[in-house]
C-alpha cells in the first residue's frame, strides 16, 4: 500500500469529487455517496499497482463502485437515521429552486431502472463514451445505446425535465 | 433527444448535483482500509500458529457431538413472514404478511428513542426479534404472532438494550433461547464484536470478531446458529493484516464456527467451515450470504457467478464437512440475498437485478422463486 501511495493519492486527489458526484446520482445521499467512494477506493487500493497499469484505471474504479452499490442496494440499510447534527449545510443562492430541482431530478431518476440510471449517469453526466460505458457494465455497446435510448425516452415524457432544462439554458 | 438536449441535460445534472459537502481524502481511504488491518496486526504474531491452517476446511464433526435441534420440524412453509420494504412512493413499511395470500396481518414500528429498524431474526413458533437503532444505540424487541398473524407480546428483550452500539446482523437460535447480534461502536464501521444474549436471563457473552483464524482480519456479515444454539457460525470477509507476509493471499470470504456460543471469547479461536476457495469454482466473484443449518452438517450459501454488474447467482447447499457444494437449490439473475427459516428448510430470497427497479421477493420452492406479496420497490429486511 505504501509503495504506490503517491500515485494513488494523486488519483484520489484528482478524481474524488467527480466520483462523489456520480455516486450521489446513484444513491441520492451525500453521506452514502461519500461512503461508497471511500469503499470503492479502499477496495482498489491494494491492487493499485496492477490497476494503474491499465489504460484508464478510473474505469476500473467506477466498475468497483457500481458493483459495490449493487451489493449495498440489498445488503446495507438506507433508511432514515437519527442524527444529532444536520447532515446538510445551508447553501447560498436560491435555495428553494435548487431544492425543487434536486427533488425533481431525484424523482425522475428514481423512475428509471437501475441500469437505465447507471447508463444515463455514466454517459451523460460523466461523459464516458459508449464503449467505456460498455466496458464498465460488461455489456455490448449496442446494449448501452438501446438502454440510453430508453432512458432518454422516459425523460422526454417528463415535463419537469424540459422546464428545468429551459431554465438552465437561460 | 438530440445532441443539444444531451448537453442541456448534462448541464442540468451538473447544476443539480452541486458540490460534495466533504472531500474524500487519501487519509480517509487509508483509515478505512488500514483500521481493520492494524487491529488485526496486533495479534498477528500470537496467531501465527494458526496461519498454517488458514483456509483449511475442518470437519463439522469436530464441533462436538451435540444433539440436533429440538425445534419442531417444519414440513410446510411458515404461514407468515416479516418484511421491511420501501414502496415506490418512498414509504418505509414494516409488515407481517400471510404467506398464502400476501395480506397484511400486522404493522409494526420501532418505538422511540430508537426508531430505525435495522435487522430481524425469526425463531420457531413464529417468534421474531427486531433490532432498532437510534440516538441511544440499539434496542432489541421480541414479539410473537397469533394464529391469525397478529402481533402479541411485543416488548424489550431482557438484555436487549445495547447503549452506544450500532447493531446490524441478527440471528436467533431455532428455539429462541440465544440471540446473536454483530455490533460496532462507530456507525458505518465493520462489526468488532458479536454479542450473544441469553433471551431468558438477559446475560451477555461477547465474541471478539475483528480477527479470523490464521491471524487474518475479519468483517462479520451473516450470523447463524446450529446444534440447538450451541454453535454460532459467522460468515464474512477475511483479509490480510498490515503485518502479514507478502505470501498472504488476497482477501477472501469464510465461515467460522465457534462452540459454546454462550461462552464468548475470540472468533480467531474458531474453526473454518467453508471458504470462498472451497466453495466457488473458477469465475465466481463472491459469496453474498452464507448460513449454517440447524443440524450443523450443511450450510446454505449464495454465490454470485459473474464478472459483470448484472451477474448471476446460485443458492447452494454446502457440506460443512468438506466445504464443497452438494446441491444447487436455485439459480437467478443478478444480486440475490437469502434468509432461511429456523428449520433451515424454507428459504426467503430477494433478487435485485440491475435490469429492473423492483426487487423480486419470494421463497425457493423446488428450484423456483414462489413470489410473496405485492411488488415492493425494495425489500430491506425479511424473515419467517
Amino acid at each position: 500500500v505504501q509503495a504506490d501511495a503517491p500515485d494513488f493519492a494523486g488519483f484520489v486527489e484528482a478524481r474524488e469529487r467527480a466520483l462523489q458526484r456520480t455516486a450521489w446520482l446513484l444513491t441520492g445521499d451525500w453521506a452514502l455517496a461519500e461512503d461508497l467512494v471511500q469503499t470503492a477506493l479502499a477496495r482498489t487500493w491494494p491492487r493499485w499497482a496492477r490497476i494503474s497499469e491499465r489504460d484508464d484505471p478510473e474505469i476500473y474504479v467506477r466498475k468497483v463502485m457500481l458493483n459495490t452499490w449493487s451489493t449495498w442496494r440489498r445488503r446495507r440499510w438506507r433508511g432514515e437515521e437519527a442524527s444529532v447534527t444536520m447532515p446538510e449545510r445551508p447553501a447560498p443562492g436560491d435555495l428553494a429552486t435548487d431544492v425543487a430541482a434536486r427533488v425533481a431530478i431525484g424523482q425522475v431518476l428514481g423512475r428509471l431502472t437501475d441500469r437505465q440510471r447507471t447508463v444515463l449517469v455514466l454517459r451523460v453526466f460523466d461523459d464516458l463514451s459508449e464503449a467505456q460505458v460498455a466496458l464498465v457494465l460488461d455489456c455490448a455497446v449496442g446494449t448501452v445505446k438501446s438502454t440510453l435510448s430508453q432512458a432518454l425516452a422516459k425523460l422526454r415524457n417528463e415535463p419537469m425535465i424540459a422546464e428545468l432544462m429551459e431554465l438552465e439554458t437561460r | 433527444m438530440n445532441e443539444m438536449e444531451m448537453v442541456q441535460l448534462s448541464r442540468l445534472l451538473n447544476a443539480v448535483v452541486g458540490e460534495p459537502p466533504h472531500r474524500v481524502t487519501v487519509g480517509a481511504v487509508r483509515r478505512k482500509l488500514l483500521m481493520r488491518r492494524l487491529i488485526a496486526g496486533v495479534t498477528a504474531t500470537a496467531a501465527a500458529a494458526f496461519a498454517v491452517s488458514a483456509g483449511l476446511v475442518i470437519s463439522a464433526h469436530a464441533l462436538g457431538k451435540h444433539p440436533a435441534t429440538n425445534a419442531r420440524p417444519r414440513t410446510t412453509e411458515p404461514r407468515y413472514y416479516f418484511e421491511a420494504t420501501r414502496s415506490r412512493s418512498g414509504h418505509l413499511r414494516d409488515l407481517v404478511r400471510s404467506t398464502a395470500t400476501g395480506a397484511v396481518t400486522a404493522r409494526l414500528h420501532c418505538p422511540a428513542p430508537d426508531p430505525n429498524l435495522r435487522a430481524v431474526a425469526a425463531a420457531s413458533h413464529e417468534t421474531f426479534f427486531i433490532a432498532c437503532h437510534g440516538l441511544t444505540g440499539t434496542r432489541i424487541y421480541r414479539f410473537a404472532l397469533t394464529q391469525s398473524g397478529q402481533v402479541t407480546g411485543f416488548g424489550l428483550l431482557a438484555g436487549g438494550k445495547l447503549s452506544g452500539l450500532h447493531g446490524d446482523s441478527l440471528a436467533a437460535s431455532p428455539d429462541g433461547a440465544e440471540l446473536a447480534i454483530a455490533v460496532t461502536p462507530a456507525r458505518s464501521a465493520p462489526p468488532t464484536d458479536i454479542v450473544v444474549i441469553n433471551t431468558r436471563t438477559g446475560k451477555h457473552a461477547v465474541w471478539h470478531a475483528a480477527h479470523a483464524p490464521g491471524g487474518l482480519g475479519f468483517e462479520a456479515q451473516d450470523l447463524s446458529f446450529a446444534r440447538n444454539g450451541r454453535v454460532l457460525a459467522v460468515f464474512g470477509w477475511a483479509f490480510c493484516p498490515a503485518t502479514a507476509p507478502a505470501t498472504c493471499k488476497d482477501p477472501h470470504q469464510e465461515m467460522v464456527a465457534v462452540n459454546h456460543a454462550a461462552a464468548g471469547g475470540r472468533l480467531a479461536n474458531g474453526r473454518v467451515l467453508l471458504t470462498y476457495r472451497s466453495l466457488t469454482p473458477a469465475g465466481a466473484s463472491w459469496i453474498n450470504d452464507a448460513f449454517i443449518r440447524p443440524d450443523g452438517t450443511t450450510a446454505i450459501a449464495v454465490v454470485v457467478f459473474s464478472q459483470t454488474v448484472t451477474g448471476r447467482s446460485a443458492v447452494l447447499r454446502v457440506s460443512t464437512a468438506t466445504g464443497k457444494p452438494s446441491v444447487v437449490l436455485f439459480r437467478g439473475p443478478g444480486g440475490l440475498a437469502i434468509s432461511p427459516d429456523p428449520s433451515g428448510r424454507f428459504v426467503l430470497a430477494v433478487e435485485s437485478p440491475l435490469s429492473r427497479s423492483d426487487d423480486r421477493f419470494g421463497w425457493i420452492n423446488h428450484g423456483k422463486l414462489a413470489l410473496l406479496g405485492p411488488a415492493a420497490r425494495f425489500v430491506w429486511v425479511e424473515a419467517w
